[in-house]
Order: structure tokens, then sequence, then C-alpha cells
């Protein structure tokens, strides 16, 4: 095969392994940052966060919050529930950080693989 | 019927046949929920010929250290050959025992179960919250393949224009009114598989679990598609294809595939699944590096 062919595809392969690969890594975080309560399922994502802040910044202790599938669930304690958010959403972005900070520093398929 | 012994646990059907060794990926999958979860007491249910082997073929201290229960149900199941493949270039077709996976609710000695798949391997600690919460029943709505590629169109609906196809893999239940009448629609989908296949216009050859608790559900929503069951907040099941295969065992919970292009099946890429929960549906992969697993899940001590 001519060289510059062969090289062109051993990239195309690298370049579908490590889109793949930054796929995954946001599954993972998305996995990791969804909060469970009160039988409510919640996305720790800005909106969510920003929103249970404002209320307790109001003076709000508890409230009413609609979750993922629009249900409506009594958080009892507001400040307890933002910490769990952002608990969950910092541990959901540090993993992805530290995986994208490993992805972008392989250059090859053998270095995603660690092999 | 099985007494509540426990309040939650994980429970596996494993019925070996002349191919594949369930019962050993059974304590794969147990060895894996003892390594990631908090629930992780476990149950295998079985039948005395497979146990007979298991003893055989198993060391007793690596069997008590999966299983804290062990339930043995003679069952005579039906022919059901399923056609399996072992990468694109192979297929092989095995009976298929799964007639009374319904039956669960009565077996278990947990009041609390999730029922998983033999080949569905618990990578980390997602399911627990589930045991935390009154949720009578959950399962997986959606699933993708590790390209994240969509479902085959037979498990996205029943038919081209049919309802949702669930995934049977997890099943999270409890003792409740609901959960019975669940499991006992089941059943009935089981038992009357001739009617339902021509109501939900699916291809009746392969019994599939998928199938029955997808028309249960559908049956208890009032025929329509609602909320009746708990999908895990919407996260999918992660499938590797009967024909991706297993590379390396990197660690535990750390593993390299190959995953194949459906178009073009010569083509492949790697990929690579870390600390993430995986049904791995290409049975003979799992069985080539099954020693290998265990090894690594058991420090050293192997069947």
């Amino acid at each position: 095969m001519d060289e510059r062919l062969e090289k062109a595809l051993e990239f195309g392969n690298y370049r579908a392994t490590l889109n793949n690969q930054k796929k995954n890594v946001i599954a993972r975080m998305q996995t990791l940052q969804l909060v469970h309560y009160n039988n409510g399922a919640f996305t720790a994502n800005p909106q969510t966060i920003s929103f249970v802040q404002s209320l307790i910044s109001v003076g709000k202790t508890a409230s009413v919050i609609l979750d993922n599938k629009e249900n409506p669930i009594e958080i009892k304690d507001l400040s307890e529930f933002v910490e769990l958010l952002v608990g969950a959403y910092t541990e959901g972005v540090n993993e992805y950080q530290v995986q994208m900070e490993k992805l972008k520093k392989s250059r090859n398929i053998k270095k995603i693989m660690d092999w | 019927m099985s007494e509540i012994q426990e309040e939650s646990g994980i429970c596996m059907f494993a019925y070996n046949n002349e191919k594949i060794d369930y019962v050993k990926f059974a304590h794969i999958a147990a060895a894996y929920v003892k390594r990631n979860m908090k629930n992780n007491a476990t149950c295998l249910i079985t039948d005395s010929g497979t146990y007979a082997y298991l003893k055989d073929s198993m060391s007793s201290s690596l069997h008590d250290k999966c299983f804290d229960h062990v339930v043995i149900q003679d069952v005579q199941h039906k022919s059901n050959p399923r056609r399996h493949y072992d990468s694109p270039w192979t297929e092989f077709s095995t009976q298929f025992s799964n007639s009374n996976k319904h039956d669960v609710i009565n077996l278990t000695p947990f009041d609390k179960t999730m029922l998983i798949d033999t080949d569905y391997f618990i990578m980390n600690d997602f399911y627990d919250h589930i045991f935390e919460t009154d949720v009578p029943i959950a399962m997986h709505k959606y699933a993708r393949y590790l390209e994240h590629q969509a479902p085959y169109l037979n498990e996205q609906t029943l038919n081209e224009a049919g309802i949702h196809h669930w995934w049977s893999t997890v099943v999270y239940f409890d003792q409740s009114e609901e959960s019975r009448v669940f499991f006992d629609t089941w059943e009935h989908v089981k038992d009357n598989w001739d009617y339902y296949h021509l109501l939900y216009q699916f291809p009746p050859g392969l019994f599939r679990t998928d199938f029955c608790v997808s028309i249960a559900n559908h049956v208890m929503n009032g025929f329509n598609e609602n909320n009746f069951m708990n999908d895990f907040g919407g996260i999918p099941l992660i499938n590797m294809d009967q024909k991706d295969d297993i590379i390396e065992i990197k660690d535990v919970n750390d593993y390299i595939m190959l995953s194949h292009n459906r178009k073009e099946p010569w083509k492949n890429i790697l990929n690579r699944q870390t600390n993430t929960n995986l049904h791995l549906m290409n049975k003979l992969s799992i069985a080539r590096h099954s020693t290998d697993i265990l090894q690594k899940l058991t420090n050293g001590e192997h069947a």
C-alpha cells in the first residue's frame, strides 16, 4: 500500500477511536451527574444547581421541584439537596476533565488503550 | 415459594447447556456485585443438573465467596433454540432456558431484589440508589451499543409501528402488589405467546423475556406508553454486541473491546470501557476470558 495512504488510514482509525472514547467519557459523566432524591431523578447541571441556590437565597428551606420526568418532588432540606447536586456535578466534571486530559495526550491508539 | 430472608440483594438465573457455562458467568457477575455494590447479597437460581456440574467444576470456597443463597428449581424448559454470534464470522445455535424468569418474585430470598442476567457485569454503584426508594419495579427503557449506536430496530420497538422495547437484562422489584401483578402478567404473556405475537406483531420463533416485560408494561400502563415503570433515570444499558469481542481485561473494571461496524462488518475499532456496567452479549467472548476475570476478581482464586 502507498505509505501516504497507509498513514492516512491509520490516522483516520485513531480519530474514530478517539471520538468514540470521548463519547464514553461524556456518558460516564452524565451517569455520575444523575442525582436520586426522594424517589425523583435530577440532573446535577448548572441550571438545577442555580435554581436550587436561588430558592435558598430568597429564604426558602424546603420546596417542591420538578424532576427530570416532570414529577413534583418534595425537597425537605434545600441546603442538603444543593450539596448533593454540587457533589455530583463536581464528581462528574472532575472525572471528565481527568479522562479528557489523558485522551488529549494520547496521540495514537496504543496510548488510548494504555498499551 | 422462598421465604424472605434479607432486605435487599441480587438474583441470577443460570441453566447451563452443552455450549454455554452460564453458571460460571453467574459467579463472575456475582463477584462484580460483591466488589462494586453496597446491596450485594446474592442468590443463584438454578436446577439440580447445573448445580451438580457447579459442585464438580468449581471450588466450594469460590462458590461461597460469590453466592450467599442458592435456590434449586427444576423446570422442564421448552425447546427455545437461539442463534448466537461470536464475531461477525462465527455463529451457532443453542438452547436458551428463560421460561421461568417471571417466577423470580416467588423464588427470591430478598424483600427488594434486582434480577440481572449472568452476562451483565456491574462495574460501579449506580444501582444502589434504587434500593433506597419505594419504586416497585424498574427496568432499562433505553440501550446503546459500544460505538453509541442505537439498538437494532427490533430492540427499539416490537415491530415497525409497535410498542417500545424494554430490557429484562436488569429488573428491580419489591414485593408490592404492583410487582406481583407485573410478574403475573409476564407469566400470562408467556402462557399465551401465540396470541400475543399476533397481537403485538413480533416473530414468535424465539421466546424473549424482553418482549414479555414490554407487553406487561404496556398492559399495566392502560395500553399506553405511560410511566408505570421506572427506567433508572433514563440511563441506557450498554450492550456489547454478539459480533463484538473482548480483547483485553486490563483491570476488573477496565475492558478493551473490539466493536464491529454493522454496515461493513470487516471494519472494527477498539473501545475501552472503564467503571461502566456492561451487557456482554458475546457469550463465547466472556468464556474465553472467564478464568482471567475470575482470577482478577477473587485475587487469584478461580474455578
